[in-house]
């Protein structure tokens, strides 16, 4: 009898370790505070980004530019944490559930079902854009609407791209320029072609892509229709795929891994100046080019917010506003370290500055921006990306 | 034989369970076991994971016996212990460098053979670890006996070694059937898109896009546990009797 008394108390110390509630959360009145008063209180603090990190380019741009510059600007240490976006809405969730008002993360790079779930379940801070003082210069149309969520001030749009086919040229003599040349291609090239299975962000893109190509403008009005089409496209071209078809690169990651080896022909991902560093870095073919559908090429903004339980949300604020600083977007559009699209409206910046964006200097493997004319898609309903993770499995993979 | 106090082990073990069971049945609605239960994505991937997890294990304990007889008095029993410092996530890496480019048992093959052989290659230690005090114990004599009372060597080798192995054999067999058929690193790194191990496919709809697919995920665990525990009390229910008889020093 002694024996279950002792344990129990055991358990009971050692479940009572996980509710104690930690030290007392910041105020939630920072948002009513000036900037000015933010950045002063946010100086020598130290902030943690929470990021997707498998992209090197991306790492190096926040570690050897942004880190330093905030060094240097305000005194505030900034880590990066490499995590899948949807681990952290998970992390917060849990936290939520569990009433952790003081969590670890400063700052979340989010956008898309991410922002939607996080939304939803309230896991972030407030209007955090309605105190920034450099989202005068963000362009109000990306800013606005999070592949069809609004906004409502509590995301900074930090980056804007168009989704774009990579080919080797070297393999690929004529390259498809529509999706009807794309299944030729595939089909005279058994092997050579694959996307990202749908649980991935940019797979799931591929689809919305065939979808914009095949079916009529009502049907893509219609998230509960049946997109007969769409899967027939991707039934006929399953066979020829990389293994064929039994299986798909789980990410964008790998089938960027099979293009690096030569396995297969094509890679692809939002982002059209996102080849220029992997090919001088020598991981991509040299001859890596461009394809823009003439089916259409979906607009995605990525976006930067502040998580509810944020242990420093005064140094989020000035992380995330000179991030959207024309000198932190101009050094991000440029393909040293990132080459990633700006969120600004560019015509809200000095003559200089905008010089600037236009002299920067684009790689043979990013397209024009003329070619993009026209060509340009908004995203689709939220609702259609769940119906192409549900339904795919079943009516394209098995 | 370490002979401390078990119960805030056990305690803390049950709790965690029935916790999590707890919670994953105030998730679930009956309509999400219907539904789960006639999806055929979920009833193919509780196939081919049932298939992975059996052979696997099936496998690994005809190994892992075997080696443990030749090897018990060996010091190559050393070398054995070298799979069990590497992480179930390093030797899917390790099958992915080595196994990429041999044709059919390779990764990402629609027979499962890189990931069944990946088990094998973690579990037959176990099994030879958790074997190895039994088989070190097994006391020859038993085997005289048998041969003094004219037994036939199938009858004789049950009541020497067999009755003696049986329940750790099963015990190490239900500790792998229940491993395997749930762990998510190794099909994650090493399987194909369709039919995703249960694993990897519970892991998905936990975390996709809009989270309305949380109870099926929360569901497929309750099925699960539930399923398992039935083969648990079903193990310990027949060979109970067993078990007593031998502790009483009689297996007849």
């Amino acid at each position: 009898m002694k024996k279950k008394v002792i344990s129990f108390l055991a358990l009971g110390t050692l479940l009572a370790g996980c509710g104690t509630p930690d030290a007392t959360p910041e105020p939630k009145n920072v948002l009513g505070t000036s900037y000015q008063t933010i950045e002063k209180e946010a100086e020598k603090s130290t902030v943690r980004m929470y990021m997707w990190g498998g992209d090197e380019g991306i790492n190096a741009y926040i570690d050897e530019y942004v880190a330093p510059r905030l060094k240097k600007e305000h005194n505030i240490t900034l880590e990066r944490v490499p995590i899948e976006t949807a681990d952290i809405i998970q992390k917060l969730r849990a936290e939520k559930q569990a009433g952790k008002e003081k969590g670890v993360i400063d700052v979340v790079w989010i956008n898309g079902d991410n922002f939607l779930n996080a939304k939803k379940d309230d896991l972030l801070y407030g209007e955090i854009t309605k105190v920034l003082p450099n989202m005068k210069y963000v362009d109000a149309a990306a800013q606005s609407s999070d592949s069809g969520t609004k906004t409502e001030s509590l995301e900074a749009a930090w980056g804007k791209v168009q989704y774009t086919l990579h080919y080797d040229a070297a393999d690929v003599k004529s390259p498809p320029t529509d999706l009807k040349a794309l299944k030729s291609w595939v089909k005279e090239n058994p092997g050579r072609f694959t996307y990202p299975e749908v649980t991935d962000f940019t797979g799931n893109a591929f689809v919305r892509h065939v979808m914009y190509g095949v079916e009529s403008n009502a049907t893509l009005k219609d998230p509960k229709a049946d997109f007969k089409k769409t899967w027939a496209y991707l039934n006929e071209i399953k066979p020829y795929l990389w293994k064929k078809g039994k299986t798909y690169p789980k990410t964008l990651a790998q089938l960027d891994q099979l293009y690096a080896n030569g396995d297969v022909d094509f890679t692809m991902g939002f982002n059209e100046r996102r080849a220029e560093q992997e090919v001088k870095s020598g991981t991509f073919p040299k001859q890596t080019r461009p394809i823009v559908l003439k089916d259409g090429s979906i607009a995605s903004t990525h976006f930067l917010s502040v998580p509810f339980n944020a242990p420093n949300p005064k140094g989020a604020l000035v992380t995330i506003n000179t991030l959207l600083s024309p000198e932190a977007q101009l050094k991000k559009y440029d393909a040293t370290y990132w080459g990633d699209g700006t969120s600004l409206d560019l015509s809200t910046l000095e003559s200089s500055e905008q010089k600037q964006f236009a002299d920067v200097p684009a790689a043979s493997s990013t397209p024009k921006p003329s070619v993009f004319e026209g060509k340009v898609r908004t995203e689709l309903d939220p609702s259609v990306f769940e119906m192409i993770r549900k339904e795919w499995p079943s009516r394209v993979a098995r | 034989m370490w002979r401390g106090n078990a119960y805030p082990a056990a305690l803390l073990m049950a709790g965690m369970v029935l916790y999590g069971l707890w919670v994953s049945v105030s998730m679930t609605s009956p309509a999400d076991y219907h539904e789960l239960l006639t999806d055929d994505v979920f009833l193919e991937s509780l196939a081919v994971s049932s298939y992975v997890a059996i052979v696997s294990t099936i496998i690994a304990l005809i190994i892992g016996v075997i080696l443990a007889r030749i090897l018990s008095r060996t010091r190559l029993a050393a070398l054995l212990a070298i799979p069990l410092f590497i992480p179930h996530l390093g030797a899917a890496y390790l099958a992915i460098l080595y196994l990429s480019d041999v044709p059919v048992i390779g990764p990402h093959e629609g027979n499962y053979f890189s990931v069944m052989l990946t088990y094998l290659y973690k579990e037959i230690p176990f099994v030879f670890f958790y074997l190895l005090p039994v088989v070190r114990r097994l006391d020859s004599r038993y085997q005289e006996l048998g041969i003094m009372l004219g037994l036939s060597p199938v009858r004789r080798f049950w009541h020497a070694r067999g009755v003696f192995l049986l329940v750790p054999i099963l015990e190490a067999g239900f500790i792998l059937l229940a491993f395997i058929s749930f762990a998510y690193e190794i099909p994650a790194l090493l399987g194909v898109t369709y039919p995703k191990l249960l694993g990897v496919y519970a892991f998905d709809l936990y975390t996709q896009g809009d989270l309305s697919d949380q109870p099926l995920a929360f569901a497929m665990s309750v099925v699960l546990t539930g399923g398992l525990f039935l083969l648990l009390v079903l193990m310990t229910g027949l060979t109970r009797p067993l078990a007593t008889k031998i502790s009483r020093g009689r297996s007849e």
